[in-house]
C-alpha cells in the first residue's frame, strides 16, 4: 500500500516537474527574441573570401556555416560536415557533409566548398586572407600565378555531392580549427556570379547557409539578420532578429548600453571596466591574444641579448595589469598564452614553464652592468615607438617610467599615426614597441612562427638557426606529440634570446545584459549567436 | 549676370583640378597603403590586390585615369569597402550630413541672431557681458567634449534623448545641439558687433530722432544692414560645420559623410579621400557662390 | 513725440585727451591713444590679466609643486582632487594639476607659434599682392579664393600624417594652412595705404618698393593684424584639440590640453575631474584671447569714440 502511494507520489512529482519545467521555459523566454549587438564599425565586406578582421567575422559567423564551428573553448565541432576521416598521416582529410540548405532552399554541396575555396585562391579575386588556405596542396603556387599550376591542381576536390577531399602540403594539426574561420566558408555560386563586384557589399540577394540570413544592410548604420528557417539546426536558433549596430566611440557605446539601445557591446572604455565589473554589467571572456614588446635587434644597444633581458626584467607586469589596465589581463612570463591545448588536452602554457620572474629589478641591473652599463651609465637613450590605438599609449608610458626608474636609463616615447607606425615597424625604423598579437588559429604555432628568420611579421629582425629548424620540423612532422615538444624548445630559445619581451596575456572584456543567455564567445574573439536567447525580464 | 556665372564656373573647374592634384600628390606621400595591416600581407597577395585596383600602374597614369573618370562623374571603387562605389558612399552619407548641417545652421541662426541683437541693444550692460561670456564659453569647448557631456547628461542621467544612432527626430536633438554650439556662438558675436556698428551710424540716429520705437528701428532699419556680414560668413561657417560634423557623427554614430572625411585618411582609402575632397570642394564653391548671390540680392551696393 | 526719459540718454566720456593736447601742446602718439582706449576696456583688461596669470602659472607653477608631469605612481591612479593632488591624478597616477599646467604651456605654444607662422605667410603674401597690384594682385587673390574653397581641415590632417605627429609639426601644419584671412586683411590695408601722401613722398624720394612695404606699409597694418592674431591663437588651440581627437595632436610624453581632454574622455563616467580641469583650462584661455581680441578691435577702430 505504502509502496503504491510512494510510486504514485514519485510519478506525481515527476509529472509536475516535467510540466513546470515546460512551463518554466515558456516563462523564461522573453516574447521578443531580438538582440542588438554593437559591432563597432562598418564591416568592410560580407564576402567571406575577402573578410579579414573580427568586425566582418562576427557578422559572417552568424550568417554562414563552415565545415566546422568552434565551441566556447575553441574546440572544433561538426557543422556542415557531419564527420571526417583523416588519412595519409594527417595529409588528407575526407569530409562527409550533412544534408543542409542555403537560405534560398538550394542544397549545400561539396562542390560549393570546392568552388568557394578555389575562388579565395584565385589571384584575380585578390583575397587578402588567402594565405590562410596555403596549407592546401598547391594553393600558394596557384595564388601567386605560378604557371605550372592551375585551379585543377589545388588539393581540394568534391568527390560527390556530399564528400569533399582535401589534400594538404604537410600534416597540419590545427587544420580542423582553421576550417571554422570565415575564409573557409562556402559561398553561393549563382549569387556570386550574378553580383560580381557587388557581392558582399549589399544585403539584396545575399544567400547564406548559417543560423541567420541577412535582411537589410544600411551602410554605416546597421545590419539586420533574421532567423534562417532553412538552416539544418534551426530548432536551436531562438533569436528571431539579430541587429548589428555601428557605434565607434567607446563612451557612446557605454551610454547606448546603459540607456538600453544595445544589449551587447564589445568595447567598454577601459577606465570604466573595473566599475562595470563591480556593477555586474561587464564580464571578461578569455582571449588568446598576447601583448609584447619587440626589440629591433638591428639597433644597438638592443643587439645585446643581455640588454634585452635587462629591459624585460625591469618591467613590473603585475603593477601594470592591476593598476593601469584592470581588465583581467594576466602578467606574461612566457610567450605563448594560456588556453592553447596540446594532444592530451593539456594547456600548452601550463605544461611549459615560466621563463623569468616578474619585476626582477636586481637581476635586471646585474645584466645591464654585465652588458657594460653599470647603473645605466653610458646607456644611450632609447625610444619606445607607439600609437594611439587601444591602450598602447598608456602601456608605453608605464613601461617608459619602469625602465627609466629601475635601470636608471633615459627612455623617450614617440607616438605615430597607426599606419605610419606600421610602416616604421615593417621598415625597421624603430627601437622598441609594444604590440598586441591575436592568433590566426588555435595553436601555439600561430605565435611561434612569427619569429623565423626573415618572416614577414618578424620585425625584430632577429634570426636563429636552431629556432628556424625547430619550427620547420614541427610544421612538417606527423608525430604530433613530438611537435609540441619542439614548440616548447623553440619557445625556450625565444625567451633565452629575448627579441620580444612578453607583457601580458590579454582578456576580452564585454558588456552584456544579464538576460541575454548562451552567447558563444570563443577565444578568437568571435561572437556566435546561434544558441543565444533572451530571458524574460 | 551670365558673365558672372561663366566666370565662376571656369574658376571652379580650375579650383577642382588644383585640389585634385594637390590631394592626389599629398595622399600618395603619406606612409602606408590601403592594404597595410598589422599582419603583413605576403608579397604575392599584395601584388594580386594592387593589380585588382590598378595601383601597380605608373603614378601619372593613375592620376590621368582618375581625372578622366572624375569628369565622367565616376569617382571609382572604394579600396577599403569592398565593392562599394564612392558615388554610392557619398549618395548614402551626404543626406544625413546635410540634414545635420542645415538643422545646425538653422538652429544657430535662430539662437545666435536674437542673442546678438539683444547684446547690441544692451551694449556694455551686464546682459551684454553675460551673453559674451556665455557665447565664448560655448565657442571654447571642443566639440568632442560637449558632445560627450551632452550624452552623459541628457541621455544617461536624464534620459530625455537617445544616446546615439540616427533616424527619429529625437535622435537628432543632441547632435544638432552639439554641432550648433560653436557656429551659434560665432553668429551671436558677429551679430552683436555688426549691430553695434550699424546702430552707431548717422541714419539710425536720424530714425531714432524721429521717435520710432526701438523694435522698429532695429527691425526695419538696422537689421537688414547688420545681418549682411553674417551671410558672408555663412560660407566659411558651413565649411566649419562640415568638418565639425566628423566629430559629431563619430561620437553619435551617425551614418553621415563627415565620418569618411577623416576615416578615409586613417584607412588610406585613396578613392574615398579623393571623392570626399572633390565633393566637399564643389559644395563649398557653390555655397560661396550662393552667398554672393544672396548678398547681391539684399544689398544692391555689392557688385557682381 | 517720444517721451523723454532717462533711458534714452547715454553717459558720454569727456574727451580728456583733447584737453590734454591743448594744455600740453604735446600730441600723443597713435599707439598711446590705442593703448589708452584699450586700458579703459574692462573685459579686455580682464583678458590680459587672465593671460598674464596663466603665463605666470605655466612658467612658475611647476616649480611650486613637488610633482612632475611625467612621474607616475601606479598605486595612486585615478585619485579624486585632494590637498596632495589639487586636481586629482590620472590613470597612471600622474598629478593632473601639473599636467594641465604643462598642457597649457603646449597649447599656448601651439597657438602662438602657429599664428606667427600664418602671420608671416599672410603678411608677406597680402603685402606683396597689395603692393604690386595689377595682374599679379589679381592672380594672387584668385589663388586665395581658390584655397578658400578647399576643405582645409582635410589638409591639416593630411599634413599631420605626412609629417609625423610632434610639436613642431603641429605648428607648421596649422600655420601653413590658415593664413588666408590675414593675407586678405593685409592686402586691403596695403591698398588703402599705398596712395597716402607719406608713401607717395617716400616713393618720390626714391625708396624701393620693398623698402616701402616693410618700412611704411606693414607697420601700419599692425592694428588689424594684431586683431586677427588674437582670434587666430584660440582657433589654433582649437584645431590642435580637434587633431588630438583624431589622435594626431601633440604626442607623449608631452600632452596638450586637447590631448589631455581626449585621453580623459574615456573615463568621464568615473573620473570626471580628469576631463573637467583641462577643458576648463582651454575655455579660460580661449575666453581670455577673445576678450583681448574684442578689446583690440575696439581700440584700433577709429569709430570707437565717434
Amino acid at each position: 500500500m505504502f509502496r503504491k502511494y510512494l510510486i504514485l507520489f514519485i510519478i506525481f512529482v515527476f509529472i509536475t516537474g516535467v510540466l513546470s519545467g515546460c512551463n518554466n521555459s515558456d516563462v523564461l523566454l522573453a516574447e521578443q527574441q531580438i538582440l542588438r549587438y554593437n559591432l563597432g564599425t562598418e564591416p568592410e565586406t560580407l564576402d567571406s573570401a575577402k573578410a579579414k578582421g573580427n568586425i566582418e567575422f562576427n557578422v559572417l559567423i552568424n550568417l554562414f556555416e563552415g565545415l566546422i564551428r568552434l565551441d566556447a573553448t575553441g574546440n572544433p565541432q561538426p557543422a556542415a560536415a557531419e564527420s571526417w576521416d583523416i588519412e595519409d598521416n594527417g595529409k588528407k582529410y575526407i569530409f562527409h557533409l550533412r544534408d543542409t540548405k542555403w537560405s534560398n532552399g538550394d542544397p549545400v554541396t561539396a562542390y560549393d566548398f570546392e568552388y568557394s575555396w578555389k575562388r579565395v585562391l584565385n589571384p584575380d579575386t585578390a583575397s587578402g586572407y588567402a594565405y590562410q588556405l596555403f596549407y592546401i596542396k598547391n594553393a600558394a603556387a596557384y595564388n601567386s600565378r605560378d604557371s605550372n599550376t592551375s585551379s585543377d591542381t589545388v588539393g581540394v576536390k568534391a568527390l560527390d555531392e556530399k564528400t569533399l577531399e582535401v589534400t594538404l602540403e604537410a600534416p597540419t594539426a590545427y587544420f580542423l580549427t582553421l576550417l571554422a574561420s570565415p575564409v573557409y566558408y562556402p559561398v553561393h555560386k549563382p549569387t556570386v556570379e550574378e553580383q560580381g563586384d557587388k557581392y558582399g557589399a549589399q544585403a539584396e540577394g545575399f544567400v547564406s547557409n548559417g543560423p541567420f540570413k541577412i535582411v537589410s544592410w544600411r551602410h554605416q548604420e546597421k545590419i539586420e539578420l533574421a532567423k534562417n528557417e532553412n538552416y539544418w539546426d534551426s530548432e536551436q536558433v531562438k533569436l528571431s532578429r539579430l541587429v548589428f549596430l555601428m557605434i565607434d566611440n567607446p563612451s557612446t557605446e557605454l551610454a547606448a548600453f546603459e540607456t538600453g539601445q544595445i544589449e551587447f557591446g564589445d568595447n567598454p572604455p577601459y577606465p570604466e571596466i573595473e566599475r562595470l565589473k563591480q556593477q555586474n554589467k561587464a564580464k571578461i571572456a578569455s582571449d588568446f591574444s598576447n601583448y609584447f614588446f619587440m626589440f629591433n635587434v638591428k639597433k644597438p644597444p638592443l643587439n645585446d641579448p643581455r640588454v634585452r633581458k635587462a629591459l624585460n626584467l625591469a618591467i613590473d607586469r603585475k603593477a601594470l595589469v592591476e593598476n593601469v589596465l584592470k581588465a583581467g589581463q594576466v602578467p606574461a612570463l612566457a610567450f605563448v598564452p594560456y588556453g592553447l591545448k596540446d594532444l592530451k588536452g593539456e594547456d600548452f602554457r601550463a605544461t611549459g614553464a615560466d621563463y623569468f620572474k616578474d619585476a626582477d629589478f636586481e637581476k635586471a641591473r646585474e645584466l645591464l652592468s654585465e652588458a657594460g652599463y653599470p647603473d645605466g651609465k653610458g646607456f644611450p637613450e632609447i625610444q619606445i615607438l607607439t600609437n594611439n590605438n587601444g591602450n598602447n599609449k598608456p602601456i608605453a608610458e608605464a613601461v617608459q617610467q619602469m625602465w627609466s626608474k629601475n635601470l636608471n636609463i633615459k627612455v623617450k616615447i614617440k607616438v605615430q599615426e597607426w599606419m605610419v607606425y606600421l610602416e616604421s615597424l615593417f621598415t625597421g625604423d624603430y627601437q622598441t614597441s609594444g604590440i598586441m598579437w591575436s592568433p590566426d588559429y588555435l595553436d601555439p604555432m600561430t605565435f611561434l612562427d612569427i619569429f623565423v628568420t626573415g618572416g614577414g611579421n618578424n620585425v625584430t629582425f632577429w634570426g636563429n638557426k636552431d629556432y628556424d629548424n625547430l619550427i620547420e620540423t614541427a610544421k612538417k612532422t606527423s608525430d604530433l606529440e613530438k611537435r609540441f615538444e619542439l614548440m616548447h624548445d623553440a619557445e625556450e630559445i625565444l625567451m633565452e634570446e629575448m627579441p620580444v619581451s612578453p607583457i601580458f596575456f590579454n582578456a576580452d572584456p564585454y558588456m552584456l545584459k544579464p538576460y541575454v543567455k548562451d552567447v558563444i564567445l570563443n577565444p578568437m574573439g568571435w561572437r556566435d549567436f546561434k544558441n543565444c536567447w533572451i530571458e524574460k525580464h | 549676370m551670365l558673365n558672372f556665372v561663366i566666370k565662376r564656373t571656369v574658376s571652379m573647374i580650375v579650383v577642382i583640378l588644383f585640389i585634385v592634384t594637390l590631394t592626389f600628390v599629398l595622399m600618395h606621400a603619406i606612409p602606408g597603403s590601403p592594404f597595410t595591416d598589422k599582419k603583413k600581407l605576403p608579397e604575392s597577395i599584395r601584388k594580386n590586390i594592387e593589380k585588382r585596383y590598378h595601383l601597380d600602374e605608373p603614378f601619372l597614369k593613375q592620376y590621368c585615369d582618375y581625372i578622366l573618370n572624375m569628369f565622367k562623374g565616376d569617382l571609382g571603387l572604394s579600396l577599403r569597402y569592398e565593392g562599394r562605389r564612392v558615388n554610392d558612399i557619398i549618395k548614402k552619407g551626404f543626406p544625413v550630413s546635410a540634414t545635420l548641417g542645415l538643422l545646425s545652421i538653422f538652429f544657430s541662426l535662430m539662437t545666435g541672431i536674437p542673442l546678438g541683437i539683444l547684446s547690441a541693444i544692451k551694449h556694455r550692460m551686464w546682459i551684454d557681458r553675460f551673453i559674451l561670456v556665455l557665447t565664448t564659453f560655448a565657442a571654447s569647448v571642443p566639440g568632442f567634449v560637449s558632445a560627450t557631456v551632452l550624452i552623459y547628461f541628457f541621455s544617461v542621467k536624464l534620459g530625455w534623448f537617445p544616446a546615439a544612432l540616427w533616424g527619429s527626430p529625437s535622435q537628432m536633438v543632441l547632435p544638432v545641439l552639439a554641432l550648433s554650439l560653436y557656429p551659434g556662438a560665432l553668429i551671436a558675436r558677429l551679430m552683436r558687433n555688426s549691430m553695434v556698428d550699424v546702430l552707431s551710424q548717422d541714419y539710425i540716429s536720424v530714425v531714432r530722432a524721429w521717435g520710432l520705437p526701438c523694435y522698429a528701428v532695429i527691425w526695419k532699419h538696422a537689421f537688414k544692414n547688420a545681418v549682411l556680414p553674417i551671410i558672408t560668413h555663412l560660407g566659411p561657417m558651413s565649411a566649419g560645420i562640415l568638418t565639425g560634423s566628423f566629430v559629431i557623427e563619430k561620437i553619435f554614430a551617425l551614418p553621415g559623410l563627415g565620418q569618411h572625411f577623416v576615416t578615409s585618411i586613417i584607412n588610406r582609402d585613396y578613392t574615398v579621400i579623393m571623392g570626399v575632397t572633390v565633393f566637399y570642394s564643389v559644395l563649398l564653391v557653390l555655397m560661396n557662390f550662393l552667398v554672393d548671390m544672396v548678398c547681391c540680392f539684399i544689398d544692391p551696393r555689392v557688385k557682381m | 513725440m517720444p517721451k523723454i526719459t532717462k533711458a534714452i540718454f547715454q553717459n558720454v566720456e569727456i574727451p580728456q585727451m583733447d584737453c590734454q593736447i591743448l594744455r600740453n601742446h604735446k600730441v600723443k602718439s597713435y599707439w598711446a591713444v590705442v593703448f589708452q582706449r584699450f586700458k579703459k576696456n574692462k573685459p579686455a583688461m580682464l583678458g590680459v590679466y587672465l593671460i598674464l596669470l596663466i603665463v605666470i602659472m605655466v612658467v612658475f607653477g611647476p616649480v611650486l609643486s613637488h610633482h612632475s608631469y611625467s612621474d607616475q605612481n601606479l598605486s595612486a591612479a585615478n585619485l579624486p582632487p585632494s590637498p596632495g593632488y589639487w586636481f586629482g591624478t590620472d590613470h597612471l597616477g600622474r598629478d593632473v594639476f601639473i599636467r594641465v599646467l604643462y598642457g597649457a604651456r603646449i597649447s599656448l605654444a601651439v597657438g602662438f607659434f602657429s599664428s606667427i607662422i600664418n602671420l608671416t605667410i599672410g603678411v608677406v603674401y597680402g603685402g606683396v599682392s597689395g603692393l604690386i597690384g595689377g595682374w599679379v594682385d589679381n592672380l594672387m587673390m584668385r589663388i586665395v579664393e581658390m584655397i578658400y574653397a578647399i576643405p582645409l581641415t582635410l589638409y591639416v590632417i593630411l599634413l599631420m600624417v605626412v609629417f609625423d605627429a610632434g610639436l613642431k609639426n603641429v605648428f607648421i601644419a596649422i600655420g601653413i594652412v590658415y593664413w588666408l584671412e590675414t593675407a586678405r586683411i593685409v592686402r586691403g590695408q596695403v591698398i588703402s595705404l599705398k596712395e597716402r601722401d607719406y608713401v607717395v613722398a617716400a616713393r618720390s624720394m626714391g625708396a624701393g618698393r620693398f623698402h616701402i612695404l616693410f618700412k611704411h606699409l606693414i607697420p601700419n597694418c599692425i592694428g588689424p593684424v594684431m586683431v586677427t592674431m588674437s582670434f587666430n591663437i584660440p582657433a589654433a588651440i582649437f584645431t590642435e584639440a580637434f587633431l588630438s581627437f583624431i589622435g594626431l595632436g601633440v604626442s607623449a610624453p608631452m600632452a596638450s590640453l586637447g590631448t589631455l581632454v581626449n585621453d580623459a574622455l574615456l573615463s568621464i563616467w568615473s573620473y570626471p575631474w580628469q576631463v573637467l580641469f583641462p577643458s576648463a583650462a582651454i575655455t579660460v584661455i580661449i575666453l581670455a584671447f577673445n576678450l583681448i581680441g574684442d578689446g583690440l578691435k575696439d581700440a584700433f577702430d577709429p569709430r570707437y569714440y565717434q
